[in-house]
């Protein structure tokens, strides 16, 4: 078999078939399931280990297949696509592991992690997507595969908010793909090159240029939770915790962060967006949705709808990182990818094993709960310190970066009081938190408290994941400048986004 | 070799038909039998075409003009196969829907007869074969309607039959006029000839109007909906499905290959007009449906709507590969709005004989009753939305492109307001099927009913997206 | 070996404080120094090991400055540590203690032997934030009130620091940059930098945190607060100001004048204070105002640099070991009311004045012996108000052992087991002019502190209730107490998302 023809097809197909088979087996079958489950995700972790220690011997890997004439199925792997498939493929494992112990006792398990693996498939398939046209296919079937996820549970509000979702994701993929055929339209088939395709076109295409691009970025706005686009997030937090963990890190919000990324460095190129006065609208939008979403996440009582506006912040991170011109700034935005998906799902992993063992929703119930799970608050604190960038974990060297990308790029003066701002908010929503978790007294009862059973605070499959992706975060910001650390990747990409 | 198989694809209904008449006791063997054997012809046809290109057949060694000849084409054994497979799938449903004997004695000569029809329709390379043919599609289509017996069903069919006919009338009275005007009633024959000239443009607003009747464009598809919606699921699913199309797949030939001589890139809009507003009226109605059945018929009208505004755009091109490819779409989306439908139909009819009825209130807790149905109305719902993978995405796709490259920006926004508002109905019953998981109803299955309906949901959602690349530059050859 | 003693300073503490949390780590606090102290002790000057894998490339290093701070530094934590063990024995909370104390320790460490700006700023941080688990230990609503502003202050030095430091990468591209590199900073850089470090010297104007914070703390935790983590600021200052390279006129007189002005008014305020601690966070304050003061001096003359800045690391290891002894007494003085502890504190206090054959007079001593190689009215000004802070310290002191007194009544000697550390502690001090050779006693100096004493004496024994009229006149964290206090009759609630 030659790989370099199918691997990238293969990844995708790790977990895509086994997702398929999932929805036909009985409820009952859980040794399949999980078997299924784990197997595809383990699968899909060697074919992306094989992946990338071929990319890092320039091995070239790409799979097509012709849809009709000029639209092309095309999967390849280039530095960009390996941070994020790695980035999903391992985060989709944990969330595995967890949505297992998660769901152990629920109904509609099969349809569930049927679901699931399709999810996946579509964010590795649109990491993968080496043309705006399968990106475009991804996307959408992104959205397709999550809105099950979010109605899962099926009562009303569970309802309410995968409407609300499917509104406005399949607004936004109208956009985006009302974007990409204009596109398609005025430069012929767009494929992803780094250093971007469109600075050759004619200059009077330019004005329909910023139009598409307007187009586009509404599109990938709405998965990105780009103020005003972002309304569906903090009602998509209904969906189980594994989901929400899911959608905030992994797969949904950071297929329109990534979708952005995309289209500014590999269909427009940075520079030549630059020259189309495009990036200053882009980052004053995501320095609106960074305040934004903190102001929001302060007064919030709910503590997964507090992560869930704190991730309409933090994602924006990664558009202003895009939307400052310069290598530095690129550095931290991509980086940042990486960064915020380890460290939101921890959060969320989190929040879910505090709802999941003690019956706990609110911050305000959070009350010592540090005692109880000193193991899942522990995760949760690193998260925390994370996002609001204390070293050593992950986030502060995104602020590094973006802070220094932002004087490189002559634009402190509006960058890095934003970013101050929103470490300041973050650590005014999160750390008050903390303090109540690990320093006030544990009420005597908790609102549902599931019996302890084993040696930890709770199940095995739910105590592992935080723990593990906690750790992730903190190796990722102490081994920042180790090699093939996330940093190192993103250096990579933007050496190469930067080289032309 | 060759030629045995095209008579076959009419043949072998026809004598299907005759057999199950004269067999009542054994009719739903003869009716399986044949419909697996039209099918199998249908793909021999296609890779004949395939291998040797277009075909041609004198009945009983006659010349065009006097017998019956009948041609094929990629475009025609492409909509064979349609034929062929929504018929197959529809009759392994039909012998889990119908339990009593006389029901069955009823359906299946009609349902062998309709088949026929149809293989005939898109065999024929005359003029007034095709009206033949278009009667006995009419007449078996009505009756098959009102094989319900009820009232509704009745009332509905009688319009139908009404409207039937006087669509074949105008059609008639076109053909006519051309027989007068050209002496012949060969297609290939009179395009040679064809001129813009008053007796020209008569005959195609004769025609067009006829079939537009009979294809339900708006503002002609009053009679459509109550005529699907109260049908047995079915025939509901093959009249949706491929017989509206048979008007559709006329109207394209005619203008295409008949008329090119009369047609300037603003005549389209006479289609495409209309086509747009059956899109928004059409997706408007779907959404305010309170039955499933009545939602797809709707949803019926409105993908009419894209292909004949697909069509407008097809005359404001040149010819060229843009034009080619966008042909190849407006194809591949009558294609996978036959299989969607057809899908979603028989999907609705298991809805309905479940639940007794298809409100679309009473669906909540479908997803988990009836797992395989609800996926299968997801996947039609796909298809009709117009979303990946499907093979609508790609039709649409080569639809807004062309409106983009044109700078026409109208259709865009038609197209983009009617995807929206698909998702909203297509959704609309998901979201129901989803809710209310309070009902511990253990899941049914019924796989003779559930797996027809489902393989063509998937063949429209998946197959035709992904696995249909093979097919575009074949299709640009035909015009 | 000296690679792997500098490595485990830093990565004990921090590495030991996961085991910390079990009463079977309750020794880890104090062994966990020991590579700190047999590192500043053992490895020689001038080398360092670079980590490059680690954070964004760390090296560690000893040069003569840092060697002293380490040195006292470790110490202090070393009899904090213990002292804590011995101590809070019974406190149920203790585990949580000895966690937030070590990674305190560990940040403190970092920031001394890390010589680049990342293990820097990670040290700076991870310092600030542990310590907020040290302030709050006590849990009633005034130590939450003084953690609230801790924290917020300890955020904005720390975010404040993130830009000045982004800067100053920006401008020299090195994260490694030696005193020459620095030279020419801009105003901004300057500005963010010095904003840091006077929030954590406790400079007036931002020193409110500091008399909140410090009595709040269980006493060891105030002892290292007091003693080590606030000298954070004058190691920053030394490292990046460029110090002995050139001169900052401007922002060396400011440094000066707000040195000098911290030092004039922490006296007066600390005199009125209730609580024993209280009046030695004051007097922490005027002390650092001393520091900061000659640090501007230097700032002004580069020619003052190499010798001032020895004398200097001199000071504040005095400084570091003499308050934390007064901290660390007051704590056994209230735990085992024994009167032979009150004697005993006559030793700090009086070290703290300055009093002649002391550690204070010997590094003031040395102080002015190293100001001698400058000549300028500034430093002539800088001999006078080392004076009148001698004279201040002295009346301070006096109030201090005033307010201790009443916990020491009970005349027997039991106790002097829980009290082994911190006489170990006492018995440095009183070394320390053995070692650090200040000259002879200055008439001038000796005065001046008899002339305190004479008047304390005179106050204490025939008039003790005339101060009585002043005392409680100006409570801990003086103007921005007044502030809050205003603001919360005007019915505003700044702080309420914060309490949330």
């Amino acid at each position: 078999m030659n790989l370099s023809s199918t691997l990238p097809g293969l990844i995708v197909a790790s977990s895509l078939l086994p997702g398929l088979v999932i929805f036909f087996l009985r409820e009952g079958s859980q040794f399949t399931r999980t078997l299924l489950n784990l197997g595809g995700a383990f699968a899909k972790l060697v074919l992306v280990g094989i992946m990338i220690w071929g990319v890092f011997h320039e091995k070239v890997y790409a799979t097509r297949w012709t849809l009709a004439p000029g639209l092309e199925l095309a999967l390849h792997a280039d530095a960009l696509s390996v941070l994020f498939v790695t980035l999903s493929t391992i985060l989709w494992f944990v969330t595995t592991l967890y949505a297992i112990g998660y769901l152990e006792h629920s109904p509609k398990r099969s349809r569930f992690f049927g679901f699931f693996s399709l999810c996946v498939s579509a964010t590795v398939g649109l990491a993968l997507a080496a043309n705006l046209f399968t990106f475009v296919i991804f996307y959408e079937l992104l959205t397709l595969a999550t809105y099950p996820l979010v109605a899962h549970r099926g009562n009303t509000e569970a309802i309410r908010g995968a409407r609300i979702y499917l509104v406005y994701t399949l607004g936004g993929g109208l956009a985006l793909l009302l974007g990409a055929v204009w596109l398609h339209a005025v430069a012929g088939p767009v494929t992803f090159v780094e250093g971007g395709v469109l600075s050759r076109l004619p200059e009077q295409t330019y004005s329909q240029l910023k139009w598409i691009f307007v187009l586009l970025v509404l599109g990938l706005g709405v998965k990105a939770a780009l103020v005003p686009l972002h309304g569906w997030l903090p009602q998509a937090m209904v969906a189980p915790a594994p989901v929400s963990a899911l959608l905030h890190a992994v797969a949904v919000v950071k297929a329109g962060a990534f979708g952005i990324v995309r289209v500014v460095y590999d269909v427009y190129g940075v520079e030549f967006a630059a020259d189309l006065n495009l990036l200053l609208p882009l980052g004053v939008m995501a320095a609106v949705t960074i305040i934004y979403g903190s102001i929001k996440a302060l007064s919030q009582d709910n503590l997964k709808k507090r992560l869930a506006y704190s991730t309409v912040s933090q994602v924006s991170y990664i558009a202003l990182g895009t939307a400052t011109l310069g290598p530095i700034a690129t550095i931290g935005g991509v980086v940042h990818l990486v960064h915020q998906g380890v460290m939101k799902i921890t959060l969320f992993f989190a929040a879910g094993n505090y709802a999941e063992t003690l019956g706990v929703h609110k911050v305000s119930e959070m009350n010592g709960i540090g005692r109880r799970m000193p193991g899942t608050t522990l995760a949760f604190t690193v998260g925390a310190l994370g996002m609001i960038g204390i070293p050593p974990v992950a986030g502060y060297v995104t602020k590094w970066y973006l802070g220094l990308g932002a004087l490189e790029a002559g634009a402190a003066a509006w960058v890095l009081p934003v970013l101050i701002i929103s470490s300041l908010l973050n650590a005014a929503y999160f750390l008050p938190v903390l303090y109540r978790a690990w320093f006030l007294e544990a009420p005597v009862d908790w609102p549902n408290e599931h019996p302890r059973t084993g040696w930890f605070e709770t199940t095995g499959a739910l105590f592992w994941p935080p723990v593990a992706t906690a750790v992730l975060a903190l190796a990722a910001g102490l081994f920042a400048a180790a090699p093939y650390s996330p940093l190192e990747w993103a250096e990579l990409i933007a050496e190469r986004e930067y080289l032309r | 070799m060759e030629v045995d198989v095209l008579v076959l694809s009419v043949a072998l209904p026809l004598c299907g038909a005759l057999i199950a008449v004269a067999w009542p006791r054994r009719c739903e063997v003869v009716g399986m039998l044949t419909a697996f054997a039209v099918s199998v012809a249908a793909v021999l046809t296609l890779v004949q075409v395939l291998v040797v290109g277009a075909l041609q057949h004198e009945m009983g060694g006659w010349t065009p003009g006097l017998g019956i000849a009948l041609r094929v084409d990629i475009l025609s054994a492409v909509f064979l196969v349609l034929v062929g497979l929504v018929v197959l799938a529809s009759s392994v449903y039909a012998t889990g829907y119908f339990g009593q004997p006389r029901e069955k004695a009823h359906f299946w000569p009609m349902w062998l007869l309709l088949l026929a029809a149809l293989n005939a329709l898109v065999l024929s390379s005359d003029l007034f074969n095709v009206y033949v043919t278009l009667e006995l599609l009419g007449l078996t289509a009505v009756s098959l309607a009102a094989l319900s017996g009820q009232r509704a069903a009745i009332d509905a069919a009688l319009r139908y039959l009404l409207v039937g006919l006087l669509g074949s009338m105008v059609y008639l009275a076109g053909v006519a006029l051309l027989y007068l005007g050209y002496g012949t009633l060969d297609l290939p024959a009179i395009a040679t000839q064809i001129e813009s000239e008053p007796i020209a443009w008569l005959a195609l607003c004769l025609m067009t109007g006829g079939l537009l009747l009979k294809t339900a464009l708006f503002p002609l598809h009053f009679w459509l909906p109550p005529a699907h919606a109260n049908a047995p699921a079915p025939v509901s699913a093959v009249l949706s499905a491929l017989v509206v199309k048979a008007g559709f797949y006329l109207v394209m030939r005619l203008w295409i290959d008949l008329f090119p001589a009369l047609l300037t890139p603003s005549t389209g809009l006479l289609l495409g007009i209309p086509g747009a507003a059956a899109v928004l009226w059409g997706s408007w109605q779907a959404f305010k449906a309170e039955r499933l059945k009545l939602l797809a018929a709707y949803s019926t009208v409105a993908q009419l709507g894209y292909l004949f505004l697909g069509l407008a755009l097809l005359f404001q091109l040149a010819p060229g590969p843009t034009r080619d490819v966008l042909f190849g779409g407006i194809v591949l989306m009558a294609l996978t709005h036959g299989f969607a439908k057809a899908g979603l139909f028989l999907a609705a009819g298991m809805v309905q004989k479940r639940s007794g009825n298809d409100q679309i209130s009473n669906l909540g807790g479908m997803a988990q009753r009836m797992p395989v149905t609800t996926f299968t109305i997801a996947l039609a719902g796909v298809a009709l939305i117009g979303l990946p993978p499907s093979g609508a995405f790609l039709g649409k796709w080569q639809l807004l492109s062309s409106a983009l490259g044109l700078g026409q920006w109208l259709w865009v926004i038609v197209v983009a307001t009617g995807s929206m508002l698909a998702a909203a109905y297509v959704f609309r019953v998901l979201e129901r099927a989803f809710a209310g998981s309070s009902q511990p109803d253990a899941p049914v299955a019924i796989a003779r009913e559930e797996w027809p309906a489902l393989l063509l949901s998937a063949i429209a959602a998946v197959l035709l997206g992904v696995g249909s690349g093979w097919l575009w530059p074949l299709l640009g050859n035909d015009i | 070996m000296n690679a792997a003693l500098l490595v485990f300073t830093w990565l004990s503490p921090l590495v030991l404080a996961l085991l910390a949390y079990s009463r079977k780590g309750r020794l880890l606090p104090a062994l966990a120094t020991l590579p700190a102290l047999a590192a500043a002790a053992l490895v020689p000057s001038n080398e360092s090991v670079e980590i490059p894998w680690l954070l964004l490339g760390v090296q560690l290093g000893l040069d003569d400055t840092s060697r002293i701070f380490l040195l006292f530094t470790a110490v202090l934590w070393l009899v904090a540590g213990a002292q804590a063990t011995l101590q809070m024995s019974d406190d149920s909370r203790a585990g949580r203690f000895r966690v937030v104390f070590m990674l305190a320790m560990g940040g403190n460490f970092g920031l001394i032997i890390g010589q680049d700006l990342s293990s820097f700023y990670l040290g700076f941080a991870l310092m600030g934030l542990a310590a907020y688990g040290l302030v709050v230990h006590d849990g009633t609503e005034s130590v939450r009130h003084a953690g609230r502003v801790y924290l917020v202050m300890t955020l904005a030095a720390e975010f404040a620091l993130l830009i000045g430091l982004l800067l100053l990468y920006q401008r020299t591209g090195d994260l490694t940059p030696d005193v020459g590199a620095i030279i020419g900073a801009g105003n901004i850089e300057l500005t963010f930098l010095g904003l840091a470090f006077a929030i954590k010297a406790g400079l007036i104007g931002v020193h409110f945190w500091l008399p909140l914070a410090h009595p709040a703390a269980p006493v060891p935790a105030s002892a290292v607060l007091s003693g080590t983590m606030i000298k954070a600021a004058l190691i920053g200052w030394m490292r990046y100001l460029p110090l002995g390279e050139s001169a900052l006129p401007e922002f060396g007189g400011l440094l000066l004048a707000v040195g000098a002005m911290t030092t004039l008014s922490a006296i007066p305020v600390g005199l009125m204070q209730k609580e024993p601690k209280a009046v030695l966070a004051y007097s922490s304050i005027g002390k650092m105002g001393i520091m900061s003061a000659a640090i501007g001096l230097i700032a002004m003359d580069p020619r003052l640099a190499p010798a001032v800045i020895s004398a200097l690391a001199i000071y504040a290891a005095h400084h570091g070991l003499a308050k934390g002894a007064l901290f660390l007494g007051v704590g056994i003085a209230k735990d085992t009311g024994a009167s032979w502890v009150f004697y005993l504190l006559f030793i700090p206090a009086l070290a703290l004045a300055g009093a002649p054959l002391t550690s204070g007079a010997a590094a003031k001593d040395i102080l002015k012996i190293a100001l001698d190689t400058g000549y300028s009215g500034w430093i002539q000004m800088f001999v006078g108000l080392l004076f009148v802070s001698t004279f201040g310290a002295t009346l301070l002191m006096a109030r201090f052992l005033n307010l201790v007194r009443p916990y020491t009544t009970d005349p027997s000697s039991h106790g002097a087991g829980l009290a082994l550390p911190w006489l170990g502690l006492l018995v440095l001090v009183l070394a320390f002019p053995l070692v650090v050779n200040g000259g002879p006693p200055s008439a001038m100096n000796t005065a001046i502190v008899i002339a305190g004493i004479a008047i304390a004496a005179v106050i204490w024994f025939y008039s003790p209730t005339r101060g009585v009229t002043w005392v409680g006149r100006v409570p801990p964290g003086d103007i921005f107490e007044w502030i809050l206090r205003y603001i919360r009759g005007a019915g505003l609630q700044l702080t309420a998302p914060l309490t949330k």
